[in-house]
């Protein structure tokens, strides 16, 4: 058990809006029957640096996966890749995808128990049509970077713990060393004494390996220890980005401080859940139906039917009668970050606990 | 039997478990583990994959199949439910032990409006009729802080959200008022959001029943906000204990070190920088754990030839606090640092026999 010395610049938060950025959404919208799950989301992943999705269950953010992997078209808007539009093509996409690795949540889910360690970890090369004499080389190689140099070939997952599958998805996601690399909740499904070990075989092998990461999660310490920007999504918006620190540090956006605030303490001195039912966290939609009827009571808060006011507005503690009224444009500050609220939070996290209207909710 | 003897003591704690062993087949899933719940009190159960710690609280409710081997003791509110013919369990046990699972959504009849699930609590227990009972279940749900409790008794599991579900099935573990909760990582699949409210839920809950909760997690963060002591389980035995004050300050074993160690260094640590981590898995449970040593040993930064010659015991290592360590730190004995609930005796207290022997 010993600490690894920190050994990345910090310095690398600096968002340089110069670049191209390597993955891009351009006022991106996804509808599914008529409901808007991503909306209108602008995002920029630029070369080399790591952007952090953050985001409830419904928020969006797996439907952003979905659409950057091309397994989903946008409704409307484009995603880029390299500053060039998405191929329409099959054909195309394929190219767009062979540059793209990928890593999910349940590494039990997502290994096919029926095949090989070497199978699987080759299928991309098979997929993209680069499977050659050296494949059982390429494979073992990748094996030994994430961590497992004996795991032999013919071995199948059932013999891997929950840590050492999610290695053997990496090394699926490396082998055709791609320049982005998604990585969607991939430690939220594995043991806590397991997780760091894997977040930091991903820290390494960013470095190594000079990729681009889109990491996708819930965990607001976790994306703040990977991500160089945040971008935090609520019903389908982005309703904040900007750097790392700075969002978690000093958030704008009312959402995004509850957020935080929901996360609980690292000491029984410093708790603050559970005196008060209600008072710090945000209370999720007790389950009464939304203004339009359509999205009570199953499932957590998702997507809204077109509204014309911030999509925020029904929790928010800040709320004025402009925010049902108007949508909240995005507004960019100078030191790289923006927000979509009109009350924005300007004193970050000391001021006063945001007590969160219960909505629909009651105590 | 009589009933008489059979009945709940009222001044009895609320759970307590002595020397017990869960085995399935050739693997021993709980190695021999022992601790005690009080009225009103949390006791928070940490552990991984494989550490037994769902086998303990299976255990604790008798909710475990029969191919499953439980010796030790197990007492209810002074109740020894292997005492207890199957019908005579099956009568009593949801006034003894309300069992909180992760999953609401298998633990809850996917055919039945949520409100006619707990409805039936008091028609089977209580005798009510249908239209009292359904009365009934609408103010447990409003018990459990659901807003329009009506509309929601109506509703079938699939269309309730997480949270929502997860209360429902909290209304339906404290409907018999038990002296016992037994909630096995009712949040892990929750938002931090929704988690909070089941937390602060959880809290409400305790005070206003008085029932001893076992509540079991792997997150500290949890343990941090809800419990006030904690049992943390490796390989299939409890390796240390305390109050979560002293606990958190100053943890004995270097497994509870590393866990709190690892959520602390997540929050603190510069972007980029990389996490503190322990290496290695937590153990696959075997029918030979435990006879090579320690079996945090080949995690261990402690590791000493000692480790892989025997398995430490539970021992006591400071007043109120055990751990199974051969080199357990040893917290200051500066007073105050390690508190508890008032009245509540400190676990080395009740425990230093057991825990020793």
């Amino acid at each position: 058990m010993t600490a690894p010395a920190p050994d990345i610049k910090p310095g690398r938060a600096a968002i340089t809006a110069e670049r191209v950025p390597v993955l891009g959404f351009e006022s991106v919208t996804k509808r599914y029957r008529g409901l808007a799950a991503v909306d209108d989301v602008t995002l920029a992943l630029p070369a080399g640096t790591t952007l952090g999705l953050v985001g409830e269950s419904g928020s969006g953010k797996t439907t952003c996966v979905r659409l950057a992997l091309g397994l989903e078209r946008p409704t409307a808007g484009s995603l880029t890749f390299g500053g060039r539009p998405y191929p329409r093509g099959r054909r195309g996409l394929r190219k767009v995808r062979r540059r793209i690795g990928f890593v999910l949540q349940d590494p039990y889910d997502s290994l096919d128990p029926r095949m090989t360690i070497g199978d699987i970890v080759a299928e991309p090369l098979r997929i993209h049509r680069q499977a050659g004499r050296d494949t059982r080389q390429r494979v073992s190689d990748v094996l030994a970077a994430v961590g497992l140099p004996d795991a032999p070939l013919d071995s199948y997952p059932a013999r891997y713990s929950g840590g050492g599958r999610q290695r053997i998805a990496i090394a699926r996601a490396l082998i055709l060393d791609p320049a982005v690399l998604i990585c969607d909740e991939p430690t939220s499904s594995l043991d806590v004494s397991v997780q760091a070990q894997i977040v930091n075989l991903l820290l390494q092998a960013r470095r190594s390996r000079d990729l681009s990461v889109l990491f996708v999660s819930h965990d607001l310490d976790l994306i703040g220890r990977v991500a160089d920007t945040l971008a935090v999504m609520y019903r389908g918006r982005v309703v904040e980005t900007g750097p790392a620190e700075l969002v978690r540090r000093q958030p704008r956006h009312p959402y995004t401080r509850s957020l935080h605030e929901a996360v609980p303490a690292d000491h029984p001195a410093r708790r603050r859940l559970g005196t008060a039912p209600g008072i710090t966290g945000l209370p999720e939609p007790s389950g009464l139906p939304e203004p339009s009827g359509l999205h009570g009571l199953a499932g957590p808060p998702g997507p809204l039917p077109a509204t014309t006011g911030c999509v925020f507005a029904a929790r928010c503690p800040r709320v004025q009668a402009r925010c049902r009224a108007e949508r909240p444009p995005i507004v960019q500050e100078a030191d790289g970050r923006s927000h979509a609220c009109f009350f924005p939070l300007t004193d970050g996290l000391t001021a006063e606990p945001v007590t969160l209207t219960k909505g629909e909710s009651a105590s | 039997m009589t009933a008489a003897a059979a009945a709940a003591q009222p001044s009895a704690s609320a759970l307590e478990v002595t020397g017990l062993r869960v085995r399935y087949g050739g693997v021993t899933a709980v190695r021999g583990a022992s601790l005690r719940v009080e009225r009103g009190e949390v006791l928070a159960l940490i552990g991984e994959t494989g550490s037994g710690k769902s086998s303990l609280a299976l255990a604790a409710a008798r909710l475990l199949p029969p191919s499953a081997e439980v010796t030790g003791q197990i007492r209810i509110a002074g109740q020894d439910l292997a005492a207890l013919p199957p019908r005579e369990l099956r009568k009593r046990r949801a006034s003894l032990v309300g069992y909180i699972a992760q999953d609401a959504m298998a633990a809850l009849n996917p055919v039945q409006p949520a409100g006619r699930q707990i409805g039936e609590l008091f028609r089977v227990h209580r005798a009510m009729p249908r239209a009292a009972a359904a009365a009934q279940a609408t103010a447990e749900l409003s018990r459990v802080r659901i807003d329009r409790p009506g509309l929601v008794a109506r509703r079938f599991p699939h269309q309730l959200s997480g949270g929502m579900r997860q209360r429902v099935m909290i209304a339906m573990a404290v409907a018999m008022a038990p002296p016992l909760l037994i909630a096995d990582e009712p949040t892990t699949a929750l938002d931090v959001s929704t988690q909070a409210e089941i937390l602060a839920l959880a809290t409400g809950l305790r005070e206003e029943t008085g029932a001893g909760i076992l509540w079991i997690t792997h997150d500290m963060g949890v343990v941090a906000e809800l419990a006030d002591s904690v049992a943390v389980m490796y390989a299939g035995r409890i390796v240390e204990q305390g109050p979560v004050h002293g606990l958190f300050d100053h943890p004995c074993h270097p497994y509870t070190e590393g866990l709190l160690r690892t959520r602390r260094d997540l929050r603190a640590g510069r972007p980029g920088e990389l996490l503190y981590q322990i290496e290695g898995s937590p153990p696959v449970p075997t029918a030979t754990t435990g006879q090579a040593g320690c079996p945090f040993a080949p995690r261990c930064p402690r590791r000493t030839q000692a480790c892989d010659e025997q398995e430490p015991a539970l021992a006591a290592v400071a007043p109120g606090r055990l751990a199974a360590c051969h080199h357990a730190s040893v917290p200051p004995a500066a007073p105050g640092t390690t508190r508890r609930p008032s009245g509540a005796p400190g676990p080395a207290a009740r425990h230093g026999q057991e825990a020793t022997r």
